[in-house]
Formats: structure tokens, sequence, C-alpha cells
């Protein structure tokens, strides 16, 4: 599951799949912004039919953050 | 905040754009994630180019309109104030048919894919005569 998620990642956000590692900085990694921040949720919700809260998303840091929100809610 | 499906013609109370700029005639809502919108297209539309086609800057316009409708409509129904929208982005966008030229009417089916604050992702399609000429995924931004 961790895999299709970074796949999908590294796709839609034109990165490496090495560099998307568990305790790396999601925003930094993929050069989020607040406007490509809801194309990560969207994805999620697409992909995993998990729907991320906006209230939530500052508890999302890392990558391993976003498994754990993600595949708790799965 | 579920209502029924219903039909909005007074748009000027969803979106500031006024005519020659207002692309968007008929919003339709059908829920809090989705809706639909016509637009007959004039003329005098500004959007046509020089063969009388709709250009896909127009298409796209619509597209954004409607986006801002249903926005703003959804403000309205939680008692909040209606803001400006911008278009933030545009991904996946495909041609998939002729554009139409003046007297055709315009039908676009929006739906929410995501929300962050005050970014929205839509996915759009619009068609003509149920025939797509246009998908695209778009972020609207509210000021």
């Amino acid at each position: 599951m961790i895999k299709k998620m970074v796949a999908i990642l590294a796709d839609e956000f034109e990165v490496e799949a090495e560099v998307i590692q568990p305790e790396a900085n999601i925003k930094e990694t993929m050069h989020l912004d607040s406007l490509s921040l809801v194309d990560m949720v969207g994805l999620v919700n697409e992909e995993f039919g998990v729907e991320i809260k906006t209230p939530d998303l500052p508890t999302i840091k890392t990558f391993a953050d976003l498994y754990d929100y993600v595949f708790t809610r799965m | 905040m579920s209502s029924p499906a219903c039909k909005v013609t007074d748009i000027a109370s969803l979106i500031p754009q006024r005519s020659p700029i207002q692309m968007v005639d008929r919003y339709i809502f059908e829920d809090e994630l989705n809706c639909r919108s016509e637009l007959t297209i004039n003329e005098d539309n500004l959007f046509l180019d020089e063969s009388g086609y709709m250009s896909v800057e127009g298409v796209l316009e619509h597209i954004a309109q409607t986006s801002a409708a249903h926005i703003g409509y959804l403000h309205r129904l939680a008692g909040k104030t209606i803001s400006l929208g911008y278009i933030g982005d545009i991904k996946r966008c495909a041609v998939t048919g002729q554009m139409p030229a003046a007297g055709a009417t315009l039908c676009t089916h929006v739906s929410v894919v995501s929300q962050v604050g005050n970014v929205t992702l839509v996915s759009a399609e619009a068609a003509v005569n149920d025939s797509p000429i246009l998908s695209c995924r778009m972020k609207v931004a509210e000021d």
C-alpha cells in the first residue's frame, strides 16, 4: 500500500520516488504550496477513499504521518 | 446542508461577473459536491473567435464561473458571505470535441474533488448537445 502511495505521489508531483522517505517532510519534498496541497488531499481521497480534513493537515508533516493517517482510516 | 437540486436563475447573486463577461446563464445545484450550469452563447460573446466558434479560454472561463457559483451557493446555504473566486491553476485539460458556435448551449458538470482552506479543486466536463467537448481539473481560490 505504501508503494502505491509513493508511486502515485511521485507521478502527480513529478518527483523521484526515492526522495519520498517516511521521515521526509511532505511540503519540502514535493514542493507543495497552499494551492498544490489541495491536489494531495484530492489524490488521497480519490485513490484511497480517505478524506483528509483541513484541521488535520497541520498534523501531517512527514510521509510517515500521511501513511498513518490514511491507512488507519481505510 | 443538503438541499434538493434546484436551479438558480439569479446568477448575479453568486458571481460578480456581468454581461458581456458573464459566462453562466443558469446554475443548477445538485448537492454539496456537484452542480451543473448552462450558457447559451450569444453572437456578441467576447470569447468567440474570428470563425465564430467559442475559444477554449471561453469554455474554461465558463467552468471557472460555474465553480465559483457553486462555492458561492454553498456559502449562501451556510449563511456565509460570498467571496470572489480566482482560477488557481488548470490541469489535465483535454479538448474532446469541437468548440460550440453562437446559438449553441454549453452545459457543464462540476464536481468538487477536494477543498483545503479557501482553495477548491474541481473536476469539470463541458458538453454541447450531450457531447463532451472539454474536461479539466481546476483550482479555484477564494479571496
